[in-house]
C-alpha cells in the first residue's frame, strides 16, 4: 500500500490576518461604535433586560482622543472574568453567544479590531463585581506570530463602579492625524454617527460624551394626527420580532421648492430615507437605495420631492446572529430571507406616501396643513398607539404579521369651474413686474402672476 | 437685474483690499510667480474685483464667471483689459468644468446662503493647485425672527390651529425648535457638533458659526489624510447692507504649511488658527473729516482716542460707538475708499 506522501498542511490563523486583513474591512468611525455596542451589550448583561421607557438610564460611556491616544471608559458593568475567552479571544464559537439577551456581538471580533484598527499598544482594564484585572496589547505582542497567549494582571485602577476602560496608543498611521486637535471634521464625523445611530439608545437613557461634550440626538419621529398616520407593520418569525413604521417626518415641499432644489442644492436630506435599529442600535441610518427599496419594484427612486418620507423598522432577537446585519454591524445583510420579505413591507407602506406627495406636489400648501398638525411621534411613542388605540389588521400573504394602513387624504377632483393658467415670459420681464407690484419683496414668478390676474379681474369687475 | 451698489461700499472696499494686501505678501516670497495666477471671481455688472486686481496686479490673468446674460452684456461693455476673460455660466456648471492649469486665486462672492455654496468651495479647495487663494464671502445674516415681524400674527394663527394650543410662550418656543431644525436640516454635512439654536439667532454667533462651517467644509475637502491643506489667512466680519462674512486661505502642501504661516505672521490682519472673526466697520466720514484726521495718522496705539480728542465731536450716538469707530478708521484708513461726484 502507498503511504501518503503529502503532510498535513498549516492552517492555523496568522496574527496579521487580525491585525492588518481584518481592520480594512471597517471604517474607523463604525470600529468606534463597535466598542460602543460592547458597552450597551455589558448594560444588558448586568441588567438582563432591555425593557421599560429608559432601560439605560445612569450608564454612559466617555471617548476621548487626541493625536497621542484613545480611551474609551463606561461604567457599564465590566467584563465578567467568566466571559474573559469571549472577550479576548480572536473569534467566538457559537456556544459563547449571549442565547437570552438582545446583545449585538456575534462574531467575537469587535473589540480586538477597533483596538488594531485604532493602535499597537492597549490597555483594557475591567471591574466586574470582585473581578478587578487588567490585559495589556503591546506591539512586541502583536508582531510575535507565535504568541496567542495575553498577559493578565490585577488591576491597579481604582474603579469605584464597574465598567471598563480601554486606552490605546503608539497610534497608527494616519489614525493620529485624524484625531488631531485641527481635524474637527473627525469630531463631527464621529459625533454625528453616535448621534445618529444611537438616538434610540439615548432616548432609552444612554450617554456618551465625546471629549467632554455630551452627544445628543433627536430619534426620528414621524407624523401621527387625525388626517395623517404612518404605515405600520409588526411581525415575529425564527425568534425575531419586526416592527415597521413608514410616513412623514415634515411637510412636502412644493413644485417650486423642488425646481428651486434643482438649481441651487439647499437640504442635506438629512433625515429622509430608512432607518434600520437591530436591537437598539441603528444599523443603517436614513438609506435611500435600492438597500431599502426606493427605486425597485414599482418604487420610485429617491428624489428631493420626497424629503420628508421616512421609515424605522426594528428587529429584535435575542440570537444576534439570527439579526440581518453585516459583520461590521454598519449594514444590512441584504440577502438576509427575513430582509427580503420585509423589505416587501417596506416598500408597501413606502408606496404609500410616494403616490400621497405625487397627489400634492401642486397643492403643497394644504398638504402642509395636513402634516403640520400636532407633534410628530418618536418610534415608542407609535408602538403605544399599536397598544392602545390603533386597530390592526392580519397580514394574510406572504410574510404574515399585522398592519396598520390608512387610507390618506386625497385632492379632492379639480372642480369644472377653475382652470389653471400657466405661461412662460421673459424673467426679465417677470423682475420688472414684480418689482412694480412688489417692490423689493423676494416673491416667486407664480404669485406675480396671480397677484397679475387679481388685479385685472378687479379692474374687470369695476 | 437689479444690483446693489458694490462700488459705493466700503467695508466692502476694504475686505477687497485685503485680498489684494495677500497677493502683495505672496508677490514679495521666491518661489511664487504671480504671473502664474489667474484670478476667478464674479466681478458684478461694473467687474470692480476684477479691476482692483488687474490694477495691483497686471500680470495676473482674470476670468469673470456670470449666469445673468443681462449682466454678462453690461460686462462686455465694462470689459478693460485684454486680459479679462468674461464668461457666461452658472458656477456649478463652469466648476465641473475646470481644471487647474497653474495657480489660481478664487473669491466665491456670495449674496444668500445656501448649502450649494459650501459645496462649490469645497469643490474649488479639492481643483485647485498648490499655493491657490480661495475667498469666499458669504452673508451672516441670521434667518429672520418671523415673532418680531408683521407676519407675527399669522404665524401665532398658524400655530394655534396646528397644536390646539393657546400659549404664547409654548409658541416661541416651538417656533424656535422649528427654525432649528430647518436650519440643521440645511446644513447637517458641515454644521459642528457643538452648534447649538443660540447661534443662530443673534449675528455675532452666527457668524462664528458659519466660520466654522467653512472650517469643516474645508476639512471635508482636503482630508487629514491627504497632502493638501487649506491654511487660513484671514476672516473679516463686516456689515455690507446685510452683515458678511469673508474668509481667505491658501492650499498649500501640509509640509509647508509652517513656512507660509511665516511668511503672513507679521501681517496685521492675519488669522492663522480660526479665532474670531476681524470687524470691520468703519465709519462713514465726510473728505474733509477724513483729510484732518489723516494729518495725525498714523497713531501708536491705535486707541481711537487720541482722534476724539482732535476730532472734538461725536460721530455716533454714544461714547463706546464713537470711540470704536475711530478705532476702525485708524486701523483700515489707508484702504478706504474715497467716493467724489463726477460730473462729464
Amino acid at each position: 500500500m502507498e503511504t501518503n506522501k503529502y503532510e498535513p498542511v498549516d492552517a492555523t490563523p496568522v496574527k496579521s490576518f487580525f491585525v492588518e486583513m481584518l481592520t480594512r474591512d471597517i471604517d474607523l468611525v463604525d470600529a468606534i461604535l463597535d466598542l460602543l455596542d460592547n458597552c450597551v451589550d455589558g448594560i444588558l448583561r448586568q441588567k438582563g433586560h432591555s425593557s421599560g421607557k429608559t432601560p439605560y438610564e445612569g450608564f454612559k460611556a466617555e471617548i476621548m482622543f487626541d493625536e497621542n491616544s484613545f480611551s474609551i471608559s463606561d461604567n457599564c458593568g465590566g467584563i465578567p472574568w467568566d466571559l474573559h475567552d469571549y472577550a479576548f479571544r480572536m473569534g467566538k464559537e457559537p456556544k459563547d453567544r449571549d442565547s437570552d439577551l438582545p446583545t449585538v456581538g456575534v462574531y467575537g471580533i469587535g473589540m480586538k479590531r477597533a483596538i488594531f484598527k485604532i493602535g499597537k499598544r492597549c490597555l483594557i482594564s475591567t471591574r466586574n463585581q470582585e473581578d478587578c484585572y487588567e490585559v495589556e496589547i503591546t506591539p512586541k505582542w502583536i508582531d510575535d506570530s507565535e504568541e496567542w497567549h495575553l498577559p493578565v494582571s490585577e488591576s491597579s485602577r481604582p474603579d469605584k463602579e464597574d465598567g471598563t476602560v480601554i486606552v490605546i496608543d503608539e497610534l497608527n498611521e494616519g489614525i493620529a492625524i485624524r484625531f488631531g486637535e485641527g481635524n474637527k471634521n473627525f469630531t463631527r464625523e464621529l459625533t454625528d454617527k453616535v448621534r445618529t445611530h444611537y438616538a434610540f439608545i439615548f432616548n432609552k437613557g444612554f450617554a456618551v460624551e465625546i471629549n467632554g461634550k455630551q452627544v445628543k440626538g433627536e430619534p426620528t419621529k414621524l407624523v401621527f394626527n387625525e388626517k395623517i398616520k404612518p404605515y405600520i407593520y409588526q411581525t415575529e418569525m425564527d425568534g425575531v420580532k419586526v416592527f415597521l413604521s413608514v410616513g412623514f417626518t415634515r411637510p412636502i415641499p412644493s413644485q417650486e421648492e423642488i425646481n428651486d432644489e434643482q438649481e441651487e442644492q439647499r437640504y442635506s436630506s438629512m433625515d429622509a430615507g430608512w432607518t434600520i435599529i437591530c436591537n437598539d442600535r441603528a444599523v443603517l441610518y436614513c438609506d435611500r437605495s435600492e438597500l431599502t427599496g426606493w427605486g425597485e419594484a414599482g418604487v420610485p427612486r429617491y428624489h428631493t420631492q420626497f424629503i420628508a418620507i421616512a421609515g424605522i423598522v426594528e428587529f429584535q432577537c435575542n440570537d444576534a446572529a439570527k439579526l440581518p446585519t453585516t459583520t461590521t454591524k454598519r449594514g444590512i445583510d441584504a440577502s438576509s430571507a427575513l430582509y427580503l420579505q420585509v423589505k416587501n413591507k417596506m416598500r408597501e407602506g413606502m408606496k404609500l406616501f410616494t403616490a400621497y406627495t405625487n397627489h400634492w406636489k401642486n397643492d403643497a400648501d394644504e398638504s402642509k396643513r395636513q402634516i403640520a398638525l400636532g407633534d410628530p411621534y418618536t418610534l415608542d411613542e407609535i408602538k403605544k398607539e399599536v397598544e392602545k388605540t390603533l386597530k390592526m389588521n392580519p397580514v394574510k400573504s406572504g410574510l404574515k404579521g399585522e398592519q396598520f394602513k390608512r387610507p390618506l387624504p386625497r385632492p379632492k377632483p379639480k372642480e369644472p369651474t377653475k382652470k389653471q393658467i400657466a405661461y412662460r415670459k421673459d424673467s426679465d420681464d417677470i423682475q420688472t413686474v414684480q418689482r412694480y407690484l412688489f417692490g423689493d419683496q423676494e416673491v416667486s414668478p407664480s404669485k406675480v402672476g396671480e397677484e397679475c390676474f387679481d388685479q385685472m379681474l378687479k379692474e374687470a369687475q369695476q | 437685474m437689479k444690483h446693489p451698489a458694490y462700488h459705493l461700499r466700503v467695508n466692502k472696499a476694504i475686505d477687497r483690499f485685503l485680498l489684494v494686501q495677500i497677493l502683495d505678501i505672496l508677490r514679495t516670497q521666491d518661489k511664487i510667480k504671480m504671473s502664474d495666477y489667474t484670478y476667478y471671481g464674479f466681478g458684478g455688472p461694473f467687474l470692480e474685483d476684477c479691476r482692483l486686481i488687474h490694477d495691483r496686479c497686471p500680470e495676473i490673468q482674470i476670468v469673470s464667471i456670470e449666469k445673468n446674460l443681462a449682466t454678462f452684456k453690461r460686462q462686455e461693455f465694462h470689459c478693460f483689459s485684454k486680459k479679462l476673460e468674461l464668461i457666461n455660466d452658472d458656477f456649478t456648471s463652469f466648476l465641473a468644468h475646470f481644471s487647474s492649469s497653474g495657480s489660481e486665486i478664487f473669491w466665491l462672492d456670495y449674496t444668500n446662503l445656501n448649502l450649494g455654496h459650501f459645496n462649490n468651495f469645497k469643490d474649488v479647495l479639492g481643483k485647485v493647485s498648490e499655493n491657490s487663494i480661495v475667498k469666499i464671502t458669504i452673508p451672516a445674516e441670521p434667518p429672520p425672527n418671523e415673532l418680531t415681524s408683521e407676519n407675527r400674527e399669522e404665524k401665532w394663527e398658524d400655530f394655534r390651529d396646528r397644536y390646539r394650543e393657546e400659549k404664547w410662550e409654548i409658541f416661541q418656543e416651538k417656533y424656535r425648535e422649528e427654525k432649528w431644525k430647518d436650519f440643521v436640516g440645511k446644513y447637517n454635512e458641515i454644521l459642528p457638533p457643538e452648534a447649538q439654536p443660540t447661534d443662530i439667532e443673534r449675528q455675532w454667533p452666527f457668524a462664528k458659526l458659519l466660520q466654522e462651517m467653512l472650517q469643516l467644509a474645508s476639512q471635508q475637502a482636503l482630508p487629514a489624510s491627504g497632502e493638501s491643506i487649506f491654511q487660513l489667512l484671514n476672516s473679516s466680519h463686516y456689515n455690507d447692507q446685510t452683515q458678511m462674512l469673508s474668509i481667505t486661505g491658501i492650499v498649500c502642501n501640509r509640509n509647508e504649511a509652517r513656512k507660509i504661516r511665516g511668511w503672513f505672521k507679521n501681517w496685521r490682519f492675519v488669522n492663522l488658527e480660526w479665532e474670531d472673526p476681524h470687524k470691520i466697520e468703519v465709519p462713514i466720514l465726510s473728505i474733509k473729516e477724513r483729510l484732518h484726521l489723516e494729518e495725525y495718522l498714523p497713531t501708536t496705539k491705535k486707541t481711537g482716542l487720541f482722534l476724539s480728542r482732535t476730532l472734538g465731536y461725536k460721530i455716533d450716538d454714544t461714547r463706546n460707538k464713537h470711540i470704536e469707530q475711530l478705532k476702525q478708521y485708524e486701523e483700515f484708513y489707508q484702504y478706504y475708499p474715497y467716493f467724489a461726484r463726477v460730473l462729464i
